[in-house]
């Protein structure tokens, strides 16, 4: 028999453990960003376009490393060596992925909080405008960088394991360390700039990545179009060709950027270098004022 | 009073021309603050202010002494906000969005889940927390709200119209849950039109009407009255007339009199006065005041 008896109420409780800084805040918000991107916790529908786009990307690294072990001792290294392409060759087959990627997620990051007005709850909690913008930027680059990166981590691995040499070939080619994520920043700054810009503004996601698809087809014709009819400068203007130019630059690869507006006109990378930080640099500073005022 | 957990001071907002507060200075107590008004009072314009969302045009204001305008975020650390609209993702589970919250509130992910848990059983949503939020109806939202805005367990929580679109057994189930918050330890300031409803949960009453701060005071304090009140059978008339020439105040609605005395026993003058009148009595007793006779009286007084 019990002397006394205490009934406790479970339903609630006050926390009085230790609070979180803004660095863990943002980090949530990353998260958040990224399940969102890839369709997380969300219904299977959503997965359909992020997953089908990330198999699309690694399959054919996966295929590559393969077709090279079954090819291996055939003796015709010398050819194959030719036929399969390497680390930049395969920027640019993921490139058209990697618009597409980020055509359709970059909207996925900021229009829903808008247009369903999460942005309230985000603006009453300890956090800053710039915070919420740096962390939604950040889920994107995360996500991008695991996109193009993972591709290029299996030929890496796959041509170390196959050259019989596993540790040489890894540090022969140490540069690729720095050349992949290199290169994947500067598809992600003239990329993800455009897109977020667009998406500040549009209210349907759909719309929003149709509206960046057709300004990047529309920028290289009108560029390519002025650039011949008017004057070479005009070849600034087709925006996706910058990244191209700096993913050529960096892999000192020539035929990279072959039949590219920017390379026909004699402009050089350097141009496509400001103009990157530039894209980037507008897109900061208007997702930033446009949020300042609705948040 | 105890120290304010809110206070303003000299505080005015205008959107352009529309002046949305008005010179509002008021010091709050801890407890259930109800912040009344009509729509387009400034009601939801002063909490804004108060999470530092919104910049005054001038003044300032203090939560927990800490000014809501240098210090937002500090503010915000220890304040819950349930907005008026609807602040949801719609494809994202009550349980997911909810714990999320509470991350944003600074706790850790871990701990986050399982409160985010505990209190969507506290506002009822225990059975349909794995439900989207976009299939949940009016007092679903309305109770999930509740729940991001205390999830991260702060002192007090700024619920803005937090009945508005719920039916009588959704709106009464949302009153006991502000009632129980006050036994969790959090203030709550809570913004309605609807009077009946600070009378039935707030101790304390913010009364704005057009910007303006009109009442500032206990809840008990402006419901004291001193009148009694008095309905006759018959005319009225030589009642009152006598009344008055013994010094009550008498306000006449029909055949309802209200009667107020300086000095003496306004039961004993008015049981007087109708023996010697013969006028007819139907009821009499103290005058019940009512937050919506105050709130007419002072809107018709300032208007």
């Amino acid at each position: 028999m019990t002397s006394d008896g205490a009934i406790f109420d479970l339903n609630y409780r006050q926390y009085e453990g230790e609070r979180s800084g803004r660095p863990r805040i943002r980090w949530a918000i990353v998260r958040d960003g990224v399940r969102k991107v890839l369709g997380l916790r969300r219904k299977a529908r959503r997965k359909i376009i992020p997953w089908g786009l990330i198999i699309l990307a690694v399959v054919p690294a996966i295929a590559i490393v393969g077709f090279q072990v079954f090819t291996q001792g055939l003796g015709a290294d010398e050819l194959l060596e030719d036929l399969i392409p390497g680390h930049s060759d395969y920027f640019q087959l993921t490139f058209q992925l990697t618009f597409l990627f980020i055509a359709l997620s970059a909207p996925e990051l900021l229009i829903p909080d808008r247009v369903s007005n999460v942005l309230t709850v985000y603006a009453s909690r300890p956090l800053t405008v710039a915070d919420y913008l740096i962390a939604r930027v950040g889920a994107l680059l995360l996500v991008v960088l695991a996109f193009t990166l993972l591709p290029q981590v299996v030929i890496y691995l796959g041509g170390a394991i196959l050259s019989g040499d596993f540790v040489g070939h890894l540090t022969g080619n140490l540069d690729l360390l720095w050349k992949i994520p290199t290169s994947a920043f500067a598809l992600f700054g003239t990329q993800a700039g455009i897109a977020f810009m667009i998406s500040t503004f549009a209210r349907r996601r759909g719309a929003a990545a149709g509206i960046y698809i057709g300004f990047s087809i529309m920028s290289a014709v009108v560029a390519t179009g002025l650039a011949e009819t008017v004057n070479r400068w005009f070849a600034v203007l087709d925006l996706q060709a910058h990244a191209i130019v700096l993913i050529g630059k960096i892999f000192g690869d020539p035929e990279f950027t072959g039949g590219n507006t920017l390379t026909d006109n004699g402009i050089s990378p350097w141009i496509s270098l400001i103009a990157v930080l530039a894209i980037a640099g507008l897109a900061g500073a208007l997702l930033y004022r446009r949020y300042r005022r609705i948040m | 009073m105890a120290d304010p957990i809110i206070s303003a001071a000299g505080l005015n907002k205008a959107y352009g021309t529309v002046r949305a507060l008005q010179d509002v200075d008021l010091e709050v107590p801890a407890g259930r603050i109800g912040l009344v008004g009509a729509n387009g009072a400034g009601k939801s314009t002063l909490i804004k202010i108060l999470l530092g969302m919104l910049a005054p045009t001038s003044g300032d204001t203090e939560v927990y002494g800490t000014s809501a305008q240098s210090h937002p975020l500090a503010v915000r650390s220890r304040v819950g906000y349930m907005p008026e609209g609807d602040c949801f993702p719609p494809d994202q589970t009550a349980a997911d969005f909810v714990s999320y919250s509470a991350e944003l509130g600074g706790l850790p992910a871990s701990e986050s889940r399982q409160r985010a848990s505990e209190v969507l059983t506290l506002v009822g949503l225990a059975e349909e927390r794995f439900r989207n939020l976009g299939e949940f109806s009016t007092g679903m939202k309305q109770r999930a709200k509740l729940a991001q805005a205390i999830v991260h367990s702060p002192d007090l929580v700024l619920l803005d119209e937090p009945a508005s679109g719920l039916d009588p057994d959704g709106r009464e189930d949302m009153l006991n849950l502000i009632n129980r918050l006050g036994e969790f330890g959090m203030s709550v300031v809570f913004s309605s039109h609807v009077l009946g409803d600070i009378e039935r949960t707030c101790d304390w009453v913010v009364m704005l009407n057009e910007g303006r701060l009109l009442r500032n005071e206990p809840l008990e304090t402006i419901q004291a009255s001193t009148a009694v009140e008095v309905v006759l059978l018959d005319d009225p008339g030589p009642a009152v007339a006598s009344l008055e020439s013994r010094g009550a105040r008498v306000s006449v609605r029909d055949r309802t009199l209200d009667v107020e005395l300086d000095e003496g026993d306004a039961f004993v003058l008015i049981r007087d006065v109708l023996a010697e009148t013969g006028v007819g009595l139907r009821s009499l007793g103290a005058k019940q005041t009512t937050l919506e006779d105050v709130y007419l009286a002072e809107e018709e007084y300032s208007g």
